[in-house]
């Protein structure tokens, strides 16, 4: 389940793109939100997924 | 919490046999009750009330060559969950309930999904939704008070969704199996909504009666009006009768810019219905008084037209008991009197549109009449156009071959054949519009008024060629009758009786020539004389002229 619509609060959030977020839900990650127009995929902020990206050197979406 | 729940392969179905080109049938549990791992809290209730938004929408995945994989801006459609498929909510053992859907996928567009499918029957789904008046609670749960499912996304064989037991795998295999399927369950299958498709491409054709004896005094169903005109051959032509108000849209045949029908089809007629135009009109005052207006000119055509004023009246008066009898008689005088006016309108009105529709009728075929005699006029010019042509074409191509040129070195071919191109072009367009603006009947009865025509005028043409003959051959006889002796004279007049138009011109260069001969020797002769005469006498002419003393000088 994925909500498509623009996230309230996107501070909790992690946004890339869909390459990106290829790697991450193969790796157990689970996407929350996908914007409207499917280029950007959000991902609760964890630690986890934090230390993941960084070693994986997967960038976010600013 | 971070609830991350991997599904099992659990509903491998049958495999074994595919007959079936077009489609696949798959059964998706779509979403449950289940906590999922974003903590949206669905519960029962609004599962089992907007679960059912999932019918009629995608089946979507992003296939990269190798599997399925996730949501992302690259998904494309492999199937739908048909509008009328069936949805079951399955209680589980630990009281929640899952919701499941059956869904078609394309075995045609889709050919490397359904191959994964083939290999291993099981995929994990996510649908795409969204939620409304979302509410985060304090332990970061979030209520909400209804969804809405756009799709279900097929995800990869390694990728897990947020709603645990959403999954999908085919159910059917074989296109007998699916018939089967959907003969019983009486759901949506491609060759239904073929058959649907047909039945809504099935035009009919019904004639218009805008006849006051032809008016439907029944129920009335605008909507119905509106199907039934959808299906008609003449469609635009009928629109602007049925419906007082078109709106833009409405000559790509949709329903809702067709406004205020006022007909209905009876007896195979489409006729106007007086409770349509009751309605047609209470609505135009509300909102747009020229609808209304048209409205009740149409009641007043067809006698149909009551006043609203004169109804309260008449409502009034039929309270007041004081009413007496005889006023009431008048009342009935009055309104017969005002029917007839009507109708004596309605028929001066019907008279003046008879009329103009003769003279209209009139006018045309005046107009057609002088149509072909100009088209005659300019046939016969362009006959003898083409003649001249010919006769000048003739003589380039003699004169051509006297140079002993080559005619290919002077041809275009490519212009020849544009030209030849463009002129065939030019003749379908002319086949187009004449089929288009005349019947099958019309063209063929013009054909054969053409061919008479044609023969007419050749009969015609022949007629002015002998006499332009006869009189080219008098012209030439009488030009050299008196340089000819009778004998050659009447030979060559037996000779030029039996030429044509055309053949005259040699014959007259013969004849001439003849005469210049005769002419000829008719000089000789006559020098010769002159010469012998000179042998016998003296010049008498020198004598004459000259004095006695110049003559004395010359000796």
């Amino acid at each position: 389940m994925i909500l498509r619509q623009e996230p309230k609060d996107k501070c909790s959030l992690v946004m890339v793109d869909s390459e990106t977020s290829k790697i991450l839900h193969t790796n157990g990650f689970i996407p929350k939100f996908i914007s409207p127009n499917g280029n950007y995929i959000f991902y609760p902020k964890t630690e986890e997924l934090a230390k993941f990206m960084q070693d994986n050197n997967l960038q976010v979406i600013e | 919490m971070d609830n991350k729940i991997y599904f099992s392969i659990d509903d491998i179905q049958e495999v074994a046999t595919e007959d079936s080109v077009e489609f696949a049938i798959a059964r998706i549990a779509v979403l449950s009750t289940k906590q999922n791992s974003h903590k949206v809290n669905i519960t029962k209730e609004i599962l089992e009330r907007d679960g059912k938004s999932v019918l009629g929408k995608w089946v979507i995945a992003d296939f990269d060559g190798t599997d399925v994989t996730t949501h992302t801006q690259n998904t494309h459609i492999i199937g739908i969950v048909p509008t009328d498929s069936n949805i079951e909510f399955v209680e589980n053992p630990d009281g929640t309930t899952t919701m499941f859907v059956d869904a078609i996928i394309s075995k045609l567009y889709a050919t490397e999904i359904y191959n994964l499918f083939r290999t291993h029957n099981f995929r994990n789904v996510s649908v795409e939704m969204a939620t409304a008046n979302d509410r985060e609670n304090e332990d970061g749960s979030i209520d909400i008070d209804g969804l809405n499912i756009y799709s279900i996304c097929v995800l990869g064989i390694s990728v897990g969704g947020s709603c645990p037991d959403a999954n999908m795998s085919i159910t059917r295999f074989s296109e007998k199996s699916a018939e089967e399927y959907y003969q019983n369950t009486k759901s949506f299958s491609l060759k239904q909504l073929a058959e649907q498709r047909n039945e809504k491409l099935k035009v009919t054709s019904h004639p218009i009666d805008k006849s006051k004896e032809a008016v439907d005094m029944g129920s009335w169903d605008g909507d119905k009006a509106k199907d039934d005109l959808l299906k008609e051959k003449n469609y635009k032509t009928l629109a602007k009768s049925v419906c007082l108000l078109l709106e833009d849209g409405w000559e790509d045949k949709e329903k809702g810019a067709l406004k205020y029908p006022v007909m209905n089809l009876k007896n195979g007629k489409w006729v106007y219905n007086a409770q349509g135009l009751s309605s047609a009109r209470a609505y135009g005052e509300q909102h747009d008084p020229s609808v209304a207006d048209k409205a009740i000119s149409i009641q007043k055509k067809l006698g149909l037209y009551k006043d609203n004023n004169d109804t309260d009246k008449e409502e009034n008066m039929e309270k007041d008991k004081n009413f007496s009898d005889s006023e009431k008689d008048k009342d009935i005088i009055m309104e017969e009197k005002d029917n007839s006016a009507d109708e004596k309108e309605m028929s001066c009105d019907e008279k003046k549109m008879a009329g103009e529709s003769e003279d209209e009728k009139l006018k045309e075929e005046k107009k057609e009449e002088d149509n072909i005699k100009d088209e005659e006029k300019k046939m016969a010019e362009e006959s003898e156009d083409e003649k001249l042509k010919e006769e000048k074409d003739e003589e380039d191509d003699i004169k051509d071959e006297e140079k002993k040129f080559s005619l290919n070195a002077y041809v275009d071919e490519a212009a020849m054949l544009t030209m030849l191109e463009n002129e065939t072009d030019e003749m379908k367009e002319l086949a187009g519009q004449i089929t288009k603006e005349f019947s099958a009947e019309e063209i063929v009865s013009k054909f054969i008024e053409m061919a008479k025509e044609n023969a007419e005028l050749k009969a015609d043409k022949e007629k002015n060629d002998k006499e332009k003959t006869d009189k080219k051959f008098s012209a030439i006889m009488a030009s050299v009758k008196e340089d000819l002796d009778e004998e050659s004279y009447s030979k060559l007049a037996e000779e030029g009786k039996q030429l044509s138009l055309e053949q005259l011109g040699a014959f007259e260069n013969k004849v001439k020539a003849f005469a210049y001969e005769a002419t000829k020797k008719n000089n000789k002769n006559e020098e010769d004389n002159s010469e012998i005469m000179k042998f016998g006498s003296s010049n008498n002419e020198n004598e004459a002229e000259t004095d006695v003393f110049a003559r004395i000088s010359k000796m």
